[in-house]
C-alpha cells in the first residue's frame, strides 16, 4: 500500500503548527530559533513529498530541500550570532525583557 | 528486485569488516596501559559523567558554526555530482571549482580573522 | 560554454557588485588596522562601475525596442525593469556608503564586514528584482536578509543596535518560514516554481497553468499565495506585519537604516510586483481585495503613528510604513498593469532620494552615539545652518507631496493608476493620508524656521564632505526628479510595458 500525498502534508502542516506555536510562545530567543528551524523542516517535507508525488521525473522540489538546509544553516549561524551579541550586552536572551527601545 | 539491493549489503559488509578487522588489529598491535582516565568514555574532551546543564566555553560556538557552514555547503555539490557525468560535462566542472573557490575564500576569511585559534 | 558566457555578460551588474563585496572582504585581511578606512571608498567602485552599466543599458534601449533576455533557463529576467530597479537600489546603496564613511570611522565599527555587508544585500536586491522564479526568489530574499540582520547590529558595543538586529532577525526568520511554506504550496499544486515566461515560450509555468488547469479555485494554490504575500509584507513593512520596523529602524546605525528603508523596501516591492502581475496575474480578483484592506490599513496606521513621534528618526521609520502603503495603491491596481508597475518604479526612485537625503540630515545634525535626533534638535536650525536646513525642508516637503517635488509626482503617478483601475476609494484614502502627513513633515521645517534657540544651546553639526555630497546628491535627485521627470518616466513606463510584453 502506498501512503497518499495528503498524510505527507498533514504531517508537515501539524509541524509547521508546532514551529509556529513554539516561535510564538517561547521565551528564550534559541528555543525561537529552534522552534523556526522545525518550520522550514515541514517545509522540507513538503517539498520531498511534492518532488515524489507531482513532479516524479523532476529533481524540483528534492534540490530546493536542499538550498533551504543550507539556508537554515547559514540563519542559525546568524542567529546565534546576534543572540551571542545581545547576551554580551544584556547578560540574558529572554526575549520578552528585551525592550530597551520602544519608548 | 533484491538484485538492486546488493551494493547495501556489499557496502554493509565492507563496512563492518572494516571496523572489526581494525579494532582486531589494534587490539593485537597495540599496548595496553588502563588508567582511569583513559578507561573513560570519550566525549569531546568534558568530563563525561556529571549535569548536563553545564557551560560551554563560547569558543565551541565559532568552531561549530564553522563547521555546520562548511559542512551543510558539501551537500550543494550532491545534485552537481548526480548529474555531472550525464549533463553537465566542463560547464559543471567549472562552476563546481567556482563554487568551491568561493567557500575556499570564505575558509581563508575564517582562517586570517583567527577563528580557528584556540587562544 | 558559450552560451553561459553570454549569460553571465547579462548579469554583468550584479557580479561586479559580489566581485566587490568579495575583494572588500579579502582587502580587509591584507590591510592594517590604520588603513582599513579606504574601504569605504573600495566598496563605492563597483557601485559606481554597476550603476553605469546598468545606465548605459537602460540608455541603449530608450530609444528604440525594449530588450528582455532570459537567463539560466528562465530563472532570472534581464529586462528594463530589473534594470529600473537596479537603479534605485544602486543609488541607494552609494548614498548609504557615502553617509557610513565617516559614521563607521566615528563608531569604531569594522570597516570592512560592513560594506562587505552592503554589497552583499545589494546584490541580494538585484536578485530579487530579476527573479522570475521562486527559488531564486527564496535565495535572493535570504542572501539580502541575512546581510541585513547583520547591519542592523554591527554596531555590537550598543544594546540598542544589538537590540534591534535580534528582534528584526527573530522575525524576519519567522516570516521567511511563511514565504517558503508557500513556495512549497505553491509548488505542489503546479508542479512549477517558474513564475510566468513573458516571450510566451512556455506553458508549464505557474501563470500559465493556472490558466491552463483552472486552478482558480485550488485550495492548495491560494494558501500558497497567502503565505507568499505575508512573507513579502513582512519585508515591505506593511501592516499588519510591521511590528518590526520602528525598533529596527531606531535601533539600527543611521546609515544602515537609511539604506535599508529605501533597498529593502524597493527590493520587496519589485519581487512583489514580478509575483502578482507576472506570475498570480491570473487570479487578480483574488488578491486584489487583500492588497486593498492591507493598503489602507497601512497608510492609515502608518501615519497615525508617525504623528505621534517626538523623536525624528522614529517619525522617519513610521512614515516609511505610510510610504509602503502608497506603493501598495500602485500594486492594488492590477487592471492598469502598465501604469502601476511603471508607478512602483518611479515612487522607489523618488522614494529613495527623498528618504536618504532625510535620513542624512539627521546624520548632520546628529552626533557621537545618535544623539541629537529630537523634534526639538531643530530648533532654529534655519539660521545656525541654512543649508542643511534647506536640504531637509526639500525632504520633508517632497515625502509630504508637495507640488513640483519628486514625492507629488510620485503618488500623483500612483492615483493615475488607481484612478484607471477603478480603485476611487483607494485613491481618496491615499489623498486623505498624504494631507494627514502633511502634519508631521511640515512640523519639522516649522521646528528649524519659525523657532529660535538660545544661544547657550546650540550644537554644532557634522561637516564631513562625504556627507555634504550625499546631501547634494539626493538634493538634486528629487529636485531632477520633480522638475524634470520625463526621462526616468519613460523608464518606468518602459520597465512597466516589458514586465508582461506578450501577457503570458
Amino acid at each position: 500500500m502506498e501512503i497518499p500525498l495528503s498524510w505527507y502534508l498533514i504531517l508537515a502542516a501539524i509541524l509547521f503548527a508546532v514551529g509556529v506555536y513554539g516561535a510564538l510562545a517561547r521565551r528564550n530567543a534559541i528555543a525561537i530559533l529552534m522552534s523556526i528551524e522545525l518550520m522550514l523542516n515541514a517545509v522540507n517535507i513538503n517539498l520531498v513529498a511534492f518532488a515524489r508525488y507531482v513532479t516524479p521525473r523532476e529533481l524540483t522540489g528534492q534540490i530546493f530541500a536542499i538550498f533551504i538546509m543550507m539556508l537554515a544553516a547559514a540563519e542559525a549561524a546568524v542567529g546565534l550570532g546576534l543572540v551571542l551579541t545581545v547576551y554580551r550586552n544584556l547578560r540574558h536572551i529572554q526575549v520578552d525583557e528585551i525592550n530597551l527601545l520602544r519608548s | 528486485m533484491l538484485k538492486e539491493y546488493f551494493p547495501i549489503l556489499l557496502m554493509l559488509v565492507l563496512a563492518i569488516g572494516f571496523g572489526v578487522t581494525m579494532i582486531f588489529l589494534s587490539s593485537l598491535a597495540g599496548r595496553k596501559t588502563a588508567t582511569a582516565t583513559k578507561t573513560a568514555p570519550y566525549e569531546c574532551g568534558s568530563l563525561p559523567v556529571g549535569s548536563a546543564r553545564l557551560r560551554f566555553d563560547v569558543k565551541f560556538y565559532v568552531v561549530a558554526i564553522l563547521f555546520i557552514l562548511f559542512d551543510v555547503e558539501a551537500v550543494l555539490l550532491w545534485p552537481w555530482a548526480v548529474l555531472q557525468a550525464q549533463q553537465l560535462k566542463l560547464t559543471g566542472l567549472v562552476e563546481a571549482a567556482v563554487f568551491v573557490g568561493i567557500l575556499l575564500l570564505g575558509y581563508l576569511y575564517a582562517l586570517r580573522k583567527g577563528a580557528l585559534e584556540w587562544e | 560554454m558559450t552560451t553561459t558566457w553570454r549569460e553571465l555578460g547579462y548579469l554583468t551588474p550584479e557580479l561586479v557588485v559580489l566581485l566587490g563585496a568579495a575583494a572588500v572582504l579579502l582587502l580587509d585581511l591584507f590591510l592594517p588596522r590604520g588603513r582599513r578606512r579606504v574601504l569605504g571608498g573600495v566598496a563605492l567602485v563597483p557601485l559606481g562601475v554597476a550603476l553605469g552599466w546598468v545606465l548605459r543599458a537602460l540608455w541603449a534601449q530608450s530609444g528604440g525596442p525594449s530588450q528582455l533576455h532570459k537567463v539560466f533557463g528562465a530563472l532570472l529576467l534581464r529586462d528594463p525593469y530589473s534594470l529600473g530597479f537596479d537603479v534605485v537600489f544602486l543609488v541607494a546603496a552609494i548614498l548609504g556608503v557615502l553617509l557610513s564613511l565617516r559614521y563607521v570611522e566615528r563608531e569604531a565599527l569594522p570597516a570592512g564586514e560592513y560594506y562587505a555587508l552592503t554589497l552583499f544585500a545589494v546584490f541580494g536586491m538585484m536578485m530579487m528584482a530579476m527573479s522570475a522564479e521562486l527559488i531564486t526568489l527564496f535565495i535572493s530574499y535570504e542572501i539580502l536578509s541575512l546581510a541585513v540582520y547583520v547591519l542592523a547590529g554591527i554596531a555590537r558595543g550598543r544594546a540598542v543596535s544589538a537590540e534591534a538586529s535580534l528582534k528584526y532577525f527573530l522575525l524576519g526568520a519567522f516570516a521567511s518560514g511563511f514565504l517558503v511554506y508557500g513556495i512549497a504550496l505553491v509548488y505542489g499544486a503546479t508542479g512549477t516554481t517558474v513564475l510566468y515566461d513573458p516571450l510566451g515560450q512556455s506553458a508549464s509555468t505557474i501563470s500559465g497553468l493556472i490558466l491552463e488547469r483552472g486552478l482558480f479555485g485550488n485550495a492548495l494554490l491560494l494558501a500558497g499565495l497567502a503565505l507568499l504575500v505575508v512573507g513579502i509584507a513582512f519585508k515591505a513593512a506593511i501592516v499588519p506585519f510591521h511590528a518590526w520596523v520602528p525598533d529596527v529602524y531606531e535601533g539600527a546605525p543611521l546609515p544602515v537604516t537609511a539604506f535599508m528603508s529605501a533597498g529593502v523596501k524597493a527590493a520587496a516591492f519589485a519581487a512583489f510586483a514580478r509575483l502578482l502581475f507576472g506570475g498570480f496575474r491570473n487570479l487578480g480578483e483574488v488578491w486584489q481585495p487583500v492588497l486593498w484592506v492591507l493598503a489602507v490599513l497601512t497608510m492609515v496606521l502608518g501615519n497615525a503613528a508617525a504623528i505621534r513621534q517626538q523623536n525624528v528618526k522614529r517619525m522617519l521609520a513610521y512614515s516609511s510604513i505610510a510610504h509602503a502603503g502608497y506603493l501598495l495603491v500602485a500594486l492594488a491596481a492590477y487592471t492598469a498593469r502598465d501604469v502601476a508597475i511603471g508607478s512602483v518604479l518611479y515612487y522607489a526612485l523618488t522614494y529613495t532620494a527623498m528618504g536618504v537625503g532625510a535620513f542624512a540630515i539627521l546624520l548632520v545634525v546628529g552626533q557621537e552615539g545618535e544623539a541629537n535626533q529630537e523634534l526639538s534638535d531643530y530648533r532654529g536650525l534655519a539660521s545656525r545652518h541654512p543649508w542643511a536646513a534647506a536640504a531637509m525642508g526639500l525632504f520633508m516637503i517632497s515625502l509630504a507631496g508637495f507640488p513640483l517635488t519628486a514625492g507629488f509626482l510620485g503618488k500623483f503617478y500612483i492615483l493615475n493608476a488607481a484612478l484607471r483601475a477603478d480603485l476611487d476609494g483607494l485613491a481618496v484614502v491615499l489623498g486623505l493620508a498624504s494631507v494627514v502627513s502633511w502634519y508631521y513633515y511640515l512640523r519639522v521645517v516649522w521646528f528649524m524656521y519659525m523657532t529660535e534657540v538660545p544661544k547657550a544651546a546650540v550644537r554644532p553639526i557634522s561637516r564631513a564632505t562625504s556627507l555634504g555630497v550625499a546631501v547634494a546628491v539626493a538634493a538634486l535627485l528629487v529636485i531632477a526628479l520633480g522638475v524634470f521627470p520625463s526621462t526616468a518616466l519613460a523608464v518606468a513606463q518602459m520597465a512597466g510595458h516589458t514586465l508582461l510584453p506578450l501577457g503570458y
